[in-house]
């Protein structure tokens, strides 16, 4: 595997013959303040799906058959203070198949990227589906009682750009509001890139230079703390034959790597391992769910306990989940499971390895984050954390809204 | 150990029938960091009726998902606790057509161990009442989360309206009831009958040197005594041929309406080869028919008929058949216009078809990127008797002409229509 940066580190392409496709991803940051936050939500059902080049959805798939099915997609997400636009594109390597090129690929990817095409036929074909997709996915209830969670707890916090249904704001949207974010976006954006597999260097050249990444601006993060108001247990109801329960707890911002590999392990022995204490206890031993876990988002500096069970049982389980972390912080559990944690998360480190996307992510962190993290270096981190730091990790974090979707069918 | 070479898509694997009738494939990616095991056997959701030379037998519904369930506790540790112990991550599923328990793991030194652990603990069943009557709750739990799901109750909706007494009429894990009923005798009886070594395959994707995994698999296996291998048959489930019922129509608290059409076929006469396939075939004809490539497909959603979610699915075999539409805001009845409408009136484009059969060549190497996905891929078709790779040949050769052919089988008289609605306050 041979590995290049750029000096400033805001791209990094890997040569290596490893997978059968070439990957290639980059992420664009903008903060809120300078674009509407709906146009940022529309990108993943334009760019890779219309272009002027090929201004309809036969085009555009005629022209990807005829690359053998290469995968351009696109998808928006929330960073604190900065709206992301993450774009993957993904082909198969010209080497197992005739008449297609690397070159092929580097110009349709061009010619998508900025070309977009947009009328306003499309643009309501988008908002509808966009709608119906907030629909379905408020139809989930773990999915809708997170997104309320996020809205009682978040108020007043980035976690409020979070709301799933923005079908107002984006049924507002027109042709030509979105090409000002567009231009915005690809002259404004901050941008990382990186890209494995097998490809041509100065073929690549032609497309680096027009997304001119050296000269493009660094934007200050908001490094404030929520400190999110304690919002007590919040019941809500719809009519489902199961109840949710979402815990929701806040920690202090983390930029240290050590320390993150700490809240990391911590996390990993109260919820999140396949066999964490939560598992164990309220699963296993009591027997109240089927379903329970632990997450935790660094972005947010907050961690969620998530269960579906029976509502008769949920007052059992919200004093469980509390108990169980008292108990990781007064008992020698942490120091007991602490090395099978380790040992669980060097495997994952190790196993995202043989994932393109997933090593692409790594090396698109890193320079986001403006760290050099190597995978030795990671799991060197790992080894160093103890026990006590994990205690302490767990003992900073501060219950802040205990959420119940009740299942009013739930019996 | 036969080592089989696949030119075509650049890979080989090593393949070994053990003495006991254990099939074991191994993969040999020496530039991967971690091994990848599954241990299945074809025991799904569908074997609730089964028979012997001499004797019949009949089991709940959810009985291959509550043994997967309870091949997962150990005497003294729980298996995901000790393959946790070592790093590795352990899991299982059921599905309609089989059960399988796979691993992955970074750590090689430990991987001969964890395999050592993958076949143990698989290959014996240590429960009692307590643990039987133990698990029955936390089942039910999991099988109310998926049943709150749209796509679920779409899914259970549509197999209750098509089949009569075929157990796709049933939820994978069954119901309340059911699982209530289960007993210890009942899941010792289907555990002896699907779990010989002769029913089950081990399919396993590791940088680790082939010849040294399947002798520590041999190794295992040689220590092992098991009883002489039942033949099993599938019972007959007298299912007819017409569909159950043919408009159903329920109500959920959901925003989205959904609707299915839903087709019921009959290819029992098939033989196994033919069958497949038809149904590459078919998966062509709806590509063309019911994707961007046909040029109606950008009219249906400018005029509002369907929205991106539309889609369909087509599943073939001897004892059940279908093929499926589903979409939303749009109820089944109007989806059954449609497609009725193209497929009595299709004409196929060969230029199209070519360009298709590109993308299913683009496809099917995207299949080897996630080792671990096709590790199961792999073994799902080793269990359903499919050759995974002549599949694809299949397809890749497929002759233009035979789509006329193909079109002609599908029966759009039997059919049913399945319509889950938001339940209005």
């Amino acid at each position: 595997m041979h590995i290049e940066g750029s000096k400033q580190e805001k791209f990094k392409l890997i040569h290596s013959s490893k997978f059968k496709h070439t990957y290639l991803s980059f992420d664009l940051y903008l903060p809120y303040s300078l674009i509407d936050l709906s146009n940022a939500l529309i990108m993943p059902y334009i760019l890779g799906q219309y272009a002027n080049k090929y201004p309809s959805k036969e085009k555009m798939r005629a022209k990807k058959d005829e690359l053998y099915a290469p995968s351009l997609s696109c998808k928006t997400s929330l960073r604190r203070d900065l709206i992301v636009i993450s774009i993957d594109y993904k082909f198969l390597n010209p080497k197992y198949v005739s008449g297609v090129s690397f070159k092929d690929h580097i110009s349709f990817l061009i010619d998508c990227l900025f070309e977009p095409y947009l009328d306003d036929n499309i643009l309501k074909e988008i908002i509808l589906n966009y709608q119906a997709s907030v629909k379905r996915q408020l139809d989930k209830p773990e999915v809708y009682a997170f997104d309320r969670m996020l809205e009682l707890v978040g108020q007043d916090t980035y976690l409020a750009y979070r709301k799933l249904d923005r079908s107002k704001e984006v049924a507002s949207l027109s042709v030509e509001s979105f090409f000002i974010f567009y231009k915005k976006l690809l002259e404004r954006a901050e941008c990382y890139l990186a890209m494995i597999g097998e490809f041509d260097d100065d073929a690549f050249a032609t497309f680096l230079k027009r997304l001119n990444l050296d000269k493009r601006t660094h934007y200050a993060r908001d490094r404030n703390a929520y400190d999110l108001k304690d919002r007590g247990e919040v019941i809500e109801e719809r009519e489902l034959s199961q109840s949710t329960l979402l815990m929701y707890y806040e920690f202090p911002l983390v930029d240290d790597f050590l320390k993150r590999v700490t809240y990391m392990l911590a996390d990993g022995l109260f919820g999140a391992l396949p066999s964490s204490l939560l598992f164990d206890d309220i699963r296993e031993k009591r027997g109240l769910c089927y379903s329970i876990y632990s997450n935790l988002n660094f972005n947010d500096a907050g961690l969620y306990v998530f269960s579906a069970l029976s509502y008769k049982d949920k007052d059992e389980a919200i004093k469980a989940v509390k108990s169980d972390l008292e108990y990781l912080i007064s008992s020698t559990y942490v120091r007991e499971h602490l090395d099978v944690a380790k040992e669980y998360y060097r495997n994952l480190l190790l196993s995202s390895n043989d994932y393109a996307s997933s090593i692409l992510a790594f090396n698109l962190k890193n320079m986001f984050l403006k760290r050099d993290i190597s995978y030795d270096e990671y799991i060197a981190c790992i080894d160093k954390v103890d026990a006590e730091m994990v205690v302490q990790a767990l003992n900073e974090l501060q219950l802040k809204i205990i959420y119940v979707l009740k299942g009013s069918r739930d019996e | 150990m036969n080592k089989i070479e696949i030119k075509a898509f650049d890979e080989s694997y090593y393949f070994e029938e053990l003495d006991n009738g254990l099939k074991v494939y191994i993969f040999h990616r020496p530039d991967f960091n971690t091994s990848y095991a599954a241990f299945g056997t074809p025991f799904g959701a569908l074997k609730i009726k089964e028979r012997t030379i001499n004797e019949h037998y009949s089991f709940n519904p959810g009985i291959a998902h509550f043994l997967e369930h309870k091949l997962f506790e150990n005497e003294n540790l729980g298996v995901i606790a000790a393959f946790a112990q070592i790093g590795a991550n352990v899991n299982a599923f059921t599905s309609y057509t089989e059960t399988v328990y796979y691993f992955n793991l970074a750590n090689q030194n430990h991987v001969l161990e964890a395999l050592d652990m993958l076949l143990d603990f698989v290959q014996e069943l240590k429960i009692d009442e307590e643990k039987v009557q133990k698990e029955k709750p936390i089942i039910i739990q999991e099988l109310n989360m998926y049943l709150q799901m749209p796509e679920t109750k779409l899914l259970n909706g549509t197999f209750n309206a098509l089949y009569h007494h075929f157990p796709l009429k049933y939820d994978i894990g069954g119901d309340k009831d059911s699982v209530s009923r289960i007993t210890l005798e009942e899941l010792e009886r289907c555990y002896e009958l699907n779990y010989h070594p002769s029913n089950m395959a081990l399919v396993i994707i590791s940088p680790l040197d082939p010849a040294l995994l399947m002798q520590r698999i041999r190794s295992n296996q040689d220590r092992k005594n098991f009883k002489k291998a039942p033949k099993i048959y599938d019972d007959d489930y007298h299912e007819p041929k017409e569909v159950c019922q043919k408009e159903v129509v329920q109500e959920m608290d959901i925003k989205a309406s959904k609707g299915v059409y839903a087709l019921k076929l009959d290819f029992a006469q098939y033989e196994l080869v033919d069958i497949r396939k038809i149904e590459i075939g078919m998966r062509f004809i709806l590509q063309l028919l019911f994707t961007s490539i046909n040029p109606k497909y950008q009219k249906w959603l400018d005029e509002g008929v369907i929205n991106y979610y539309f889609g369909f699915d087509v599943n073939l075999n001897k004892d059940y058949s279908y093929l499926m539409f589903y979409g939303e805001d749009i109820q089944g009845k109007e989806l059954k216009d449609l497609v009725d409408q193209e497929i009595l009136n299709a004409h196929f484009d060969e230029k199209k078809f070519e360009e298709l059969k590109r993308r299913y060549i683009g496809a099917s190497f995207q299949e080897f990127e996630d080792a671990e996905s096709f590790n199961i891929s792999f073994i799902k078709d080793v269990l359903a008797g499919v050759d995974y790779f002549k599949e694809i040949k299949i397809a890749m050769e497929f002759d233009f002409k035979d789509l006329s052919r193909i079109i002609k089988l599908i029966d759009l008289t039997n059919y049913a229509l399945f319509d889950l609605k938001p339940k209005i306050a």
